[in-house]
This record gives C-alpha cells, structure tokens and sequence, in this order.
C-alpha cells in the first residue's frame, strides 16, 4: 500500500511539475492606426503599417515573429519567434506593438 | 480494510499537499495596457481593472520624462548638451537636478563603470538614434578623440543651479538610469492612485507593487543565449517594490567583419565591453538597479562582486562572456532553475 502511495505522489509530481505550460492562442498586433487579431493556430502572413512603412509578420505553427520592418536596428526581427502567452514584442520606430495572449503565462513578465 | 482507509487518506493528503504547491495558474485576473514611451514598449499590468485616467496620467508622465531626458529634440537635457559644446558650465535645471545628483554618486559608486559621460561615445557608435545607426564600427582615430576629450559625471562638479564639467564639448547620456528613474515615478504614480497591485514592463526592465491574486509577481530572467529550447536563465518571484534590471548584448548592435559590437559602452575604452553577455540586477530603485546593471556588465566577472558590493546591490547575476554564471549568494538565494553554463 506505502509503494502505491508512493508512486500516486510521484506521478502526481510529475504531472503538476513536469507539464509545460499551454502556449499563447493568439497575438494583438497593434500600429497607429489597425489593431489586428491573430490567431497563432492558423498559418498567415500579415502586412501591418507605421509611420516608417510596413512591418512583416508571419504565424508558423502556433508562433508568430517579424519577419521584416523598416526600422534601422532590427531589434524586432532579431527577437525572433514568440510562441509564449503574455510575450511582448514591438518595432518601436514603427510604433508596432505585438502582445500574445491565451494560453497559460509561464511568467508574468520576462527580464530582459 | 483499515490499510486501505489508512491508504486512501495518505493519498487525500498527499495531492492536496503537491495541489497547494502547484504554480498557480495566469487567467484574466490581469489586465495589461501597452504603450510606447523612452524608446521602448511599456507594459503595465494591474491585479483587476486598469482606470483609463490612471493609464492617461502614467502615459502624460512618461511622456514628460522622456522628453526631459532625451539626448534628442530640445528637451531639458538635450539644451543643457547644447551649452556643453561650447562651455565647461551650464544651467542645471531643478528638474534634472536629483537626476544629476542621484547618477553623478551611482558613477561614483560604480568607479566609472557607469557614467553618463559617454554621450559623444554613444553618439559616435550611433546607440542613441535610429537616424544616426551605422554598420561599421567608428574610425579608431575618432573614438580615441571622444575617449580623450569626454568629461565623466564623476569628475563633475553639481550645485543647486548648473554643472561644471572638465572641459567642452561633454554630452550626458542618462539612457542607462532615466529608465529606471521614469519605472520609480511612474510606480509611485500608481500608488498614489490607489494601485496596490501591478507590474511595469519598461522593455524588459521590471519593477512590482504587492502581488498578483495571492501570490508574488513571476519574473522570468532571458537566457543571453538560448539553446536546446532553453529560453530562460532563471525565473523567481519579485516582492513588493522590487525592481529587476538586465543589460544584455543581445538587442541592440552591429555586426562587422563577424564581430558583434553591442550597444553597451565601456566609458574607460570607448569599445563595447566585454567579458559579459547579460547582468541582472534586483533592487529596490530601479534607478539604482538600471545603472548597476550597466556597471555590473561592465565590470564583468572579475571586480563584479566589489562593484556591486560598492553600489549597495546584494542580489546580482552575471552570465560572462564564456556563458559561465556568476551570482550573489542572495541571488542564488532567489532564483529557481538556474541554468546550467
């Protein structure tokens, strides 16, 4: 009877421990003047406008990221893919903010 | 019979003891607002409903800090650059005056390594506009002028009415204390308007009030250098009041000839610094922690315990440029899954 015990707590540990939280379902893509609602379970390319021209994003399996934007630094494409509820992401010259949400927020804010 | 009882109960226990440990699930018991303001993306998050006067107020505030702090435009700090080009005096405004005075002693603290004094710099590796971006590193020959000529904050003179620097020209560049300066005002903004529970995302750079729906605030720590699906160099829980800062290599720089020359100026070469990829900091200034940060990632590996203990900060975390972690025992103290090198 220990050993049952034993093995219902491990395996209760496993499951609360072990199982990633579920990831962002969709993304808010905002600019100056659209505010479009992506959702991150359907393939898309999207065309999104600023004051600098058009910043590229694209949604692959459940992640989106700039894929192109007319700013200088390319801090926003260097940021990559964004796959996790509550990650945040902008082209700051261009004034694009991208904002994942649904899913379960591993963090409430990353440190970066 | 009794066994089984005895069993079932143990059981009973045991996952209401791992359900009480369980992380608590993020729903909508938060409400986020997202606006731009000192050159990045701000995120604030309250525990409840956002007051859209709130957020109007901390948008006007921002918005007047960014303007008095900016290198650009013709704010109160750009007009004071102005004078600096051509005079060892100028006017110190009182609204920049605690700025001044509150770097002036972080240069001090941090013998240098962080120093407002390399506006010229900055603006020679062209950090400080998306206008004045280049992709080659400067020429050495003007990078040995600037390194020459600047004048430190530290060996700057401040009284109630002007600064007095070396010589001219000086340029002040607060890009690595304004920020953390702004996240303390706004924050205080917010408790003045009743908010006992929210978090300010200023670009990554964190400071918290009180906790969210009974338990801490959960902050993830980027990895310098993701690999293997790893993302995260740490995660812990951040009190009420606390500020976490990060300097990394990683966001803003240009990439010559192979080599990466980020935007983290080390004020004694003139060069980017090296011997780091990402310093954290937890503090309950976030001016303090915005600044440490910087002179913590400047020290790099060998003076980061001494800077950091020179500066008044307890909890730090340092990844070098080998990817080998360095931490305080009271960082160490707070993080959880502290990735392996």
């Amino acid at each position: 009877m220990l050993l049952i015990v034993l093995l219902v707590a491990i395996g209760a540990l496993f499951r609360v421990y072990w199982t990633p939280p579920r990831p962002a379902t969709e993304a808010v893509l905002t600019g100056p003047q659209q505010r479009l609602a992506l959702d991150l379970n359907r393939n898309t390319q999207v065309h999104i406008h600023g004051p600098l021209g058009d910043s590229v994003l694209e949604v692959v399996d459940g992640a989106v990221r700039f894929v192109s934007s007319p700013c200088r630094h390319q801090i926003c494409v260097r940021s990559g893919w964004h796959r996790s509820a509550g990650a945040v992401a902008a082209c700051v010259p261009n004034r694009i903010s991208l904002v994942l949400s649904g899913g379960e927020r591993e963090f409430d804010a990353i440190s970066y | 019979m009794k066994q089984t009882f005895i069993g079932l109960a143990l059981c009973a226990i045991l996952a209401w003891g791992v359900w009480q440990q369980r992380p608590a699930p993020t729903h909508s018991d938060v409400t986020h607002r997202e606006l731009f303001a000192l050159g990045t993306l701000i995120q604030i998050s309250v525990a409840g409903d956002i007051d859209a006067a709130v957020m109007n107020q901390a948008q006007a505030a921002l918005n007047m800090l960014e303007q008095r702090w900016s290198v650009l435009g013709d704010g109160e700090l750009a007009q004071l650059n102005q004078t600096l080009q051509t005079q060892a005096r100028a006017a110190l405004p009182t609204t920049l005056h605690d700025g001044f005075v509150a770097a002036r002693q972080l240069c001090l603290d941090s013998d240098g390594r962080f120093d407002p004094g390399v506006g010229d710099l900055v603006r020679l590796w062209g950090f400080d506009d998306e206008d004045h971006f280049r992709d080659t590193p400067p020429p050495t020959p003007q990078l040995k002028a600037a390194l020459q000529q600047r004048s430190s904050l530290c060996d700057s003179a401040i009284d109630a009415q002007s600064v007095v620097v070396d010589q001219p020209p000086a340029r002040f560049d607060f890009g690595a204390s304004a920020k953390g300066r702004a996240v303390d005002e706004v924050m205080s903004l917010l408790r003045a308007e009743g908010i006992n529970n929210a978090i300010i995302n200023a670009g990554g750079d964190i400071k918290v009030i009180g906790q969210r729906a009974q338990r801490a605030w959960r902050i993830g720590i980027r990895h310098p250098r993701p690999h293997d699906g790893r993302t995260m160099l740490a995660s812990l829980n951040v009190h009420d009041g606390e500020a976490i800062f990060t300097s990394g290599d990683y966001e803003r720089f240009l990439i010559h000839d192979g080599v990466r020359y980020h935007h983290i100026i080390d004020p004694r070469t003139g060069y980017p610094a090296q011997g780091s990829q990402s310093a954290t900091v937890l503090h309950s200034s976030a001016e303090r922690a915005d600044a440490a940060a910087t002179a913590l990632f400047v020290a790099g590996p060998t003076d980061a315990a001494s800077v950091m203990q020179n500066m008044g900060v307890e909890a730090w975390l340092l990844v070098d440029a080998n990817g080998d972690i360095h931490a305080s025992d009271a960082m160490r103290a707070r993080v959880d899954d502290l990735a392996a090198p």
